[in-house]
């Protein structure tokens, strides 16, 4: 039996993400399916069909934009299944990710303004924009996609 | 600076945060409350940078584009003169 496995990694920009077969090479693969699920309960679906010239086998992979899908410019942070489909429209692999650049970038701009010299309030809210930017890896680790969008809710809160 | 000039001096400065953080674990017994919370408050201050630093190392070359490198060595600078005042002040002797 086949071994379909993919992996999947976001730019930190937001406005793209990497996808790469690292398993069996996945024949007859024709098309990108992306759904999306934000903290906010909304969500977004979109498709990529796989280009002549594209490689979708490591060492190679496939970038695919926000805007190839109609996500707009950047991939809102959320949790993504990525799946891999044939021209008969068969999943043959599906990956969940969490994409979080957004919040990411905006904890380490913080981060890296860090000083003792801070007020207490804004000490006590860059320490907990990193506890849960922990919690997401946590989280992430354990495939806990509740917690995941919990945490993630709470942290665009505070940025 | 470079990305592997920047990853030897992260490293580094790991490096002298895990000795500092070293001898507060050892400091805990012996130093008094206020003097204690002084140490955390450098060692959390410069652990909260590092992860910052990280971060950015990890997204290189993209992340230099999202953050001005000015921003990135004050944030390196700061930990550096921490790092000093708690190799000065509580280091284990």
């Amino acid at each position: 039996m086949a071994n379909y496995v993919i992996e999947v990694e976001e730019n930190i920009n937001a406005e793209s993400f990497f996808v790469q077969s690292t398993g069996d090479v996945i024949p007859d693969a024709t098309t990108i399916v992306v759904s999306a699920s934000y903290p906010d309960e909304t969500t977004m679906a979109g498709m990529y069909t796989i280009q002549q010239g594209d490689d979708l086998q490591q060492p190679a992979g496939i970038t695919i934009k926000a805007s190839d899908l109609g996500f707009g410019s950047i991939f809102k942070d959320g949790i993504y299944s990525i799946k891999i489909k044939d021209s008969q429209d068969t999943e043959l692999v599906e990956a969940v990710e969490g994409f979080i650049a957004v919040v990411s970038v905006e904890v380490m701009k913080n981060s890296l303004n860090y000083r003792q010299g801070l007020d207490t309030s804004q000490r006590w809210l860059i320490q907990e924009q990193n506890r849960l930017l922990s919690n997401l890896s946590y989280a992430a680790e354990l495939g806990l996609l509740d917690s995941f969008i919990e945490n993630l809710g709470m942290l665009q809160n505070l940025v | 600076m470079d990305l592997n000039t920047l990853y030897g001096v992260y490293l580094g400065i790991s490096r002298l945060y895990l000795i500092a953080n070293s001898s507060y674990l050892k400091n805990l017994q012996a130093h008094d409350k206020n003097s204690l919370l002084r140490q955390k408050d450098i060692l959390d201050t410069v652990s909260i940078n590092l992860n910052a630093i990280k971060t950015y190392i990890d997204s290189f070359p993209e992340s230099s584009e999202l953050i001005e490198d000015g921003e990135v060595n004050e944030s390196i600078n700061e930990c550096v003169k921490l790092l000093k005042i708690f190799k000065t002040y509580y280091n284990e002797r």
